[in-house]
């Protein structure tokens, strides 16, 4: 008989993590996005149950040990002890979010669960009827960071077993735009000889390599505005001539960006009218969090500095709360503003503009984010961000000045 | 930039009109109310900025088609262009004309007048009346801003603006305060973070929580465990007070049981097994005994049988029996023997009669024919052939060699005759020997010659040879005599001398053996020899061949007649041999006749058959001799047998009277057979007695078992008899009953007891009381174990309700949540806060910056011309600051603020400020300044001074004056000045 394996790979779960940008939710809109992260993992566990899976890999960070909740864990130990009533084992590894040693709940997890222990690769046999048919290689992170190289640690085991499965929480050595744990280069991994390359950590999901699969399977729910469209597992099925794997969507909540034109409005309606029905026209399985870009001109301006398009976002919220898969646009920013130019030859808006390249270190701003209390709960502003305020400070100091 | 011309095509009331501003930088134009002053001022500001489409509309002449001009302008950079605008042609854009002919858009001439707005330049560059009656608006305490903002940028907006972003920035945040928005959502957040942490300790417990359930479940199983020994305990206590009864019975029978022997045995069912075994005795006696009375009977029968078999000589009979058959085949063989022997007679006698030679048996009988005797006759047969054959033969032979040797004598005669002579044959031979001699001779002179040629070189060499040796050793003579005399060696000259006559010596020798090798070489002289001719030589040769091939022949002949000789005289000889051999056998033959008188009637030829016949016939009488002793040989043995058989008769039965050998025979079969029966009926009886010998062997030995087992059994039970045995059988039975008593006790007790336990209890009985009081403790003991586990078991049952609880509580989870989305929020407040601060420090910054920048100088020239204006009454002008606002010093050096100052001395303030302005602002602009009856509160003396001003200005800027003052016509010269009427003609001023 062929030889045959088919498991779910997921990394990422941050269960119960909070979600960022997010304010003035609706109630019932609050408890969905809370309840997000839980729900996926529910998705997850149904896609694995109605596809007959062998076992699921989950590769790190499946919770935040900084806001670790209880419920997080339960939760969690509840899911497995539904796959174990299918006969659905799970691999787990720890990663930096979830470091063994900042655990602090002492959950028990039912038999199913394989945990890699320690930052020693080791492995698991896999036996489906009496037959040992696949080895789960992995390793968890026991503190905060791994920063060495693991890739090469990884060794195939017993070759008479037909599949080898790796498990790594890390990302790879050039990529600098996040915290570089376990840094790793593709080629490497190529050449340990593995059937699949379980990756975990980069929450944007991406296939580095076909043949034998390295794939990051990004997050399963998305949290903030970076983390957009659909978000979920990868289905994997290994024949020992064939693999095959499959995207699942499984986010319970989804964000979106979209761009809309409204340069030709003259009037509030307008906008309200193009803004409903542009919104109207967005396919969502799922409730979205919208993150809308505006291209306008002078006019948007004005109405976004006398906070008019303020109070219109506030009620086309409003209006779209009530449905199924609500709509919410959490943010909005009015891009490629055209600004009040014939007002250049104004010698003070010329030293104005020439003041605001000064404004480069928010200094004038630190009365808030050096605040004593306020600093606590503050992110530090980037460039962009400050930028952003300068630009939006410009345009409301000309319209007062000149349109009002 | 300077405003040369303006030709208007139609605008407002203008139509067609031309007006220079080129002669002169500071021009004042005149007119009336309503004569157009403001309409020019429009047109001009049109031909720079342009108009929106409604305003053009609004100057569309009502009596012409035409809107629009063009503007001559003088530009520093590049010279002169004009700008034109033609009513909506290209919705109002202007057109540009550079002297060099090019032509341009809105966009550069936007460019020249470096991007200033129409709005800007009114705002700076312009001022009227019209401002002034603005002022009058504005709150006193406020001038000094307002002075500001007009200072700054011409608006009256900035402070405004500042003010009210001021405001917001307050209902937002304030550092200490506790009201606005954020000092608010700070304090959610401060209170969330709060219960945060309070909400993690209490999920913390979970740990704590989870610890004690674990420490209460190993208490419970603990107490549990406890109890139930306790309870076993007490169980045990109540036993032992309930088996003190049985107890004592126990030790009662132990007692008695002391009494009995300790070390007793007695074999198992011992009674039982001892009367199966006597019973099994009784048939084995009995058996026995009817085995030996058979015995006996048997016996008895036998020697009977044997007696009477005893009585007859068995063997003896039983042989006669047996030759009985042989005696009867003889009889028969003798009958056959005789007929034989009458036919051999018949045969003989035919035989003999066929033969004929009167020969009879009895005859015949006495020859002998020896085995050779058929050889022999044959022979004679055969050699009488032979010889006749021969001498036949040898005759023949005879006379064929003698005709032959007649034939070979002829021949020879004939070849004699044709021999050659003697002489004549020694004749050819020495011609012959001659021609042989001289072929010899004419080689061995060839040869001579080639050696002679060969010795002549030879010699030639030799004789060099020797004169250089001969001058060799003369040299060296010379050479050692020479060196004798030099050294005075002188024994040197002996050498010399030696090698002289060595030299000469050698020399000698040559010449000596050349000479002889000459000697022997000489050429010896040929002898003459006669020829033979070749004709001669070969007859001579031919006829020496026939005479030799004649010879041959002859000597041929001669043989062959020697050898028919000698066949011939062969011949004679065998004659005579075979004619001897003859006689030899005709005598033999004579000889067997005597031998054998019948063959005198017989031909020799016939003589091997006969003997044959012979020998037939003496065979068969030979059988019949054989046959009659064969006969006589049967005929004793008979003889024999019937004796024998007679003399057996005779003796055992000495009665009987038998008359033939049968009838004998007959008998003595019966009687074998009546003895044969008796034997087998012995050897039944003798079975059957070893039968019962057996059985009585086997009996007796399990008789002797089964008492072997009872002595045995006897042994076992230490008895010495039956009597003994019985007795221990009783002891042993007391004691097993007591014994049974004991274990039926410990049975009802051992469910209770262990053995070790019960033991116990046996050697050291417990007291009742004792055992009681004991009882009571332990069931308090119990009690108060229960309770204590009871207690337990509520603990581990809230324990866990709560640590379920708090698995199902959300309210951690929840909270981050709800702190996230706050703290969100306090973002979103905190940027738009962020926003206005920045709105708000950009525009006091770059308030700050541009006075900094300007205003100095804007101050200087305020000073300057508010000093002239007021005609040094007021002598000094100060920047507002952070507390105080715009301050005037007057001639006496007290210091006024605005709002303390008249209205007159207020405008005055404004309009040397807005001059101020203009002038700082054109140093770098240099656009032309439009000035509308902006002293109409003035009075003539400060109008004068406003016109100095004005002048002193006009030298670096270009000044359009508007005004309908008369008296201000008065100070202005007149090639200044532009009137504006009603009917002023299309070109003015031609001057």
């Amino acid at each position: 008989m062929k030889k045959k394996i088919s498991f779910i790979h997921a990394a990422d779960l941050h269960l119960d993590s909070p979600f960022n940008g997010l304010s003035d939710l609706h109630e019932t809109q609050f408890q969905e996005v809370r309840e997000s992260t839980f729900k996926a993992l529910e998705n997850l566990v149904t896609t694995a149950i109605k596809r007959e899976v062998d076992f699921i890999v989950l590769v790190g960070d499946l919770f935040d040990n900084d806001k670790q909740s209880l419920k997080a864990q339960i939760k969690l130990r509840n899911a497995f002890e539904k796959l174990q009533a299918h006969q659905i084992d799970v691999y787990v590894s720890y990663g930096n979010h979830d470091y063994t040693s900042g655990n602090i709940y002492p959950i028990t997890y039912p038999e199913n669960v394989h945990i890699f222990q320690d930052e020693q690769v080791r492995s698991f046999t896999y036996v489906k009827d009496n037959t040992p048919l696949a080895m789960i290689y992995g390793f968890s992170y026991e503190n905060r960071a791994v920063i060495h190289n693991k890739a090469h640690e990884y060794k195939k085991g017993d070759a008479t077993i037909p599949f080898h499965i790796a498990m790594l929480h890390g990302s790879i050595e050039s990529n600098t735009d996040h915290d570089t744990y376990a840094p790793f280069q593709v080629g490497q991994l190529v050449q340990a000889d593995f059937d699949y390359w379980a990756l975990g950590h980069i929450h944007k999901r991406e296939i580095l390599k076909e043949n034998p699969y390295i794939i990051y399977p990004g997050n399963i729910q998305g949290r903030n505005r970076k983390e957009i469209g659909p978000k979920g597992c990868y289905y994997v099925e290994l024949t020992e001539t064939q693999q095959l794997v499959e995207f699942v969507p499984l986010q319970a909540v989804q964000y979106h960006t979209l761009t809309v034109d409204l340069v030709d409005c003259d009037s509030i309606h307008q906008v309200e009218e193009i803004l409903t029905n542009t919104l109207k026209k967005i396919p969502a399985s799922v409730p979205q969090l919208l993150d809308v870009s505006i291209r306008g001109g002078t006019k948007l301006w004005e109405w976004k500095n006398d906070d008019v398009l303020d109070e219109l976002i506030e009620i086309i919220n409003e209006s779209f709360s009530s449905q199924r898969n609500w709509l919410y646009i959490f943010r909005y920013s009015v891009i490629e503003g055209e600004t009040v130019h014939q007002l250049e030859g104004d010698y003070f808006i010329g030293e104005i503009k020439n003041k605001l390249e000064e404004f480069t270190g928010g200094e004038h701003i630190s009365e808030i984010y050096q605040h004593k209390e306020a600093r606590k709960y503050l992110d530090h502003l980037d460039a962009d961000e400050l930028k952003e305020i300068n630009k939006e400070a410009y345009e409301l100091l000309i319209h007062k000045l000149f349109q009002e | 930039m300077k405003i040369l011309q303006a030709r208007i095509y139609g605008f407002g009331k203008w139509v067609d009109y031309e007006i220079d501003f080129s002669k002169h930088s500071f021009i004042t134009i005149f007119g009336h109310n309503e004569s157009g002053k403001s309409t020019l001022q429009r047109f001009l500001q049109f031909m720079l900025f342009g108009l929106p489409p409604k305003q053009r509309k609004y100057y569309q002449p009502k009596d012409s088609s035409k809107m629009g001009g063009r503007l001559f302008i003088l530009d520093t950079e590049i010279g002169e262009y004009s700008i034109e605008r033609i009513g909506d042609a290209n919705n109002g854009a202007a057109k540009c004309f550079t002297p060099d002919g090019k032509e341009y858009d809105e966009s550069w001439l936007k460019e020249r007048l470096h991007s200033i707005d129409e709005k800007t330049y009114r705002a700076i560059f312009s001022f009227s009346a019209m401002d002034l009656n603005d002022l009058q608006d504005v709150k006193e305490e406020e001038i000094s801003e307002v002075l500001l903002g007009i200072g700054l940028s011409g608006s009256t907006k900035i402070y405004s603006v500042e003010k009210r972003l001021e405001q917001q920035i307050g209902e937002f945040f304030k550092p200490y305060g506790k009201n606005p928005i954020i000092n608010q959502q700070l304090q959610t957040l401060e209170r969330l973070q709060r219960e945060i942490k309070e909400l993690k300790e209490e999920e913390a417990e979970y740990r704590e929580k989870k610890n004690a359930i674990h420490r209460i479940k190993g208490d419970i199983t603990l107490l549990e465990k406890t109890i139930k020994e306790e309870k076993e305990r007490q169980f045990q206590l109540e036993k032992l007070i309930q088996a003190f009864p049985q107890i004592e019975e126990y030790i009662g029978l132990q007692n008695r049981l002391k009494e009995l022997p300790e070390e007793f045995y007695f074999p198992e069912d011992g009674m039982e097994r001892i009367e199966s075994l006597k019973r099994e005795l009784i048939p084995l006696e009995s058996e026995i005994k009817l085995a030996i009375r058979n015995r006996e009977i048997f016996q008895k029968e036998m020697e009977k049988l044997e007696g009477q078999n005893s009585e007859i000589s068995f063997i003896e009979a039983k042989k006669i029996i047996t030759q009985s058959n042989e005696y009867q085949d003889m009889e028969k063989e003798k009958k056959v023997v005789r007929e034989r022997v009458d036919q051999l007679h018949r045969e003989i006698r035919s035989k003999l009669s066929n033969l004929n030679l009167g020969l009879e048996m009895e005859q015949l009988s006495h020859y002998q024919l020896p085995f050779h005797l058929e050889k022999d006759w044959n022979h004679y047969r055969i050699s009488i052939e032979s010889i006749t054959r021969e001498m036949r033969q040898i005759k023949e032979n005879t006379q064929l060699q003698q005709a032959k040797l007649e034939r070979i004598t002829e021949e020879l005669s004939r070849v004699e005759s044709s021999q050659l002579t003697a002489d004549k044959r020694s004749e050819l031979e020495g011609i012959l020997e001659l021609h042989h001699e001289s072929q010899l001779l004419e080689i061995v002179q060839k040869e001579h010659y080639h050696k002679q040629e060969k010795w002549k070189k030879t010699k030639l060499q030799k004789r060099k040879r020797l004169n250089a040796l001969w001058i060799g050793s003369l040299f060296l003579g010379v050479v050692t005599a020479a060196l004798s005399f030099i050294t005075d060696q002188f024994w040197l000259i002996n050498i010399s001398v030696l090698s002289l006559i060595v030299g000469l010596l050698q020399w000698f020798l040559g010449v000596k053996s050349i000479q002889n090798m000459d000697k022997m070489l000489e050429p010896n002289t040929t002898t003459p020899f006669r020829t033979i001719s070749v004709e001669e030589r070969r007859s001579a040769e031919s006829l020496l061949l026939q005479e030799q091939e004649i010879l041959r022949e002859k000597e041929l002949l001669q043989d062959k007649l020697l050898d028919t000789e000698i066949q011939l005289q062969q011949l004679t000889e065998k004659q005579v041999v075979i004619e001897n051999q003859q006689d030899e056998l005709m005598e033999r033959i004579a000889l067997e006749k005597t031998k054998y008188p019948f063959l005198e009637h017989v031909d020799l030829n016939y003589w091997p058959e006969l003997y044959h016949t012979l020998k037939g016939i003496l065979d068969q009488i030979k059988q019949i001799d054989e046959l009659y002793n064969q006969d006589r040989d049967i005929s004793q043995k008979l003889d024999v047998y019937h004796n024998l058989l007679d003399k057996f008769i005779e003796k055992h039965y000495p009665s009987s009277n038998f008359k033939s050998y049968i009838s004998k025979l007959e008998f003595l079969g019966n009687e074998i057979s009546a003895y044969q029966d008796r034997e087998q009926q012995i050897q039944q009886l003798k079975i059957r007695l070893q039968d019962i010998e057996n059985q009585v062997q086997e009996k007796t030995i399990s008789y002797e078992l089964v008492e072997e087992r009872i002595i045995s059994l006897f042994s076992k039970a230490n008895a010495k008899d039956e009597e003994e045995f019985y007795k221990r059988y009783r002891e042993w039975k007391e004691q097993t009953e007591l014994l049974e008593s004991c274990r039926r006790i410990a049975t009802q007790i051992s469910s209770y007891f262990t053995s070790e336990k019960w033991n116990n209890i046996i050697e050291n009985p417990p007291s009742r009381s004792k055992v009681e009081l004991e009882l009571k403790e332990c069931v308090q003991l119990i009690k108060h174990l229960e309770e204590e586990l009871g207690q337990k078991r509520q603990q581990l049952a809230n324990l866990t309700v709560e640590l379920q609880n708090l698995e199902k509580s959300e309210s951690y989870s929840k909270t981050i949540h709800v702190f996230q989305m706050e703290k969100e929020r306090l973002h979103k407040l905190a940027r738009k806060w962020a926003v206005l601060k920045t709105a708000k420090e950009l525009l006091s910054e770059t308030k700050h910056q541009y006075r900094d920048k300007y205003l100095t100088r804007v101050l200087e020239k305020t000073t300057q011309y508010f000093r002239n204006l007021t005609d040094h009454q007021y002598v000094q002008v100060f920047s507002p600051t952070a507390d105080k606002p715009f301050m005037v010093e007057n001639s006496n050096k007290i210091r006024f603020s605005v709002k303390e100052l008249s209205q007159g001395t207020i405008n005055q303030l404004y309009v040397s400020l807005r001059l101020a302005i203009s002038e700082v602002m054109s140093e770098k602009f240099h656009l032309p300044f439009i000035i509308d009856d902006a002293f109409v509160h003035f009075d003539k003396l400060r109008n004068k001074r406003m016109l100095e001003i004005l002048e002193s200005i006009s030298k670096n800027h270009q000044i359009l004056f508007f005004t309908c003052k008369q008296d201000v016509l008065e100070e202005i010269p007149i090639q200044n000045l532009v009137h504006l009427t009603n009917h002023i003609p299309l070109v003015e001023n031609k001057w």
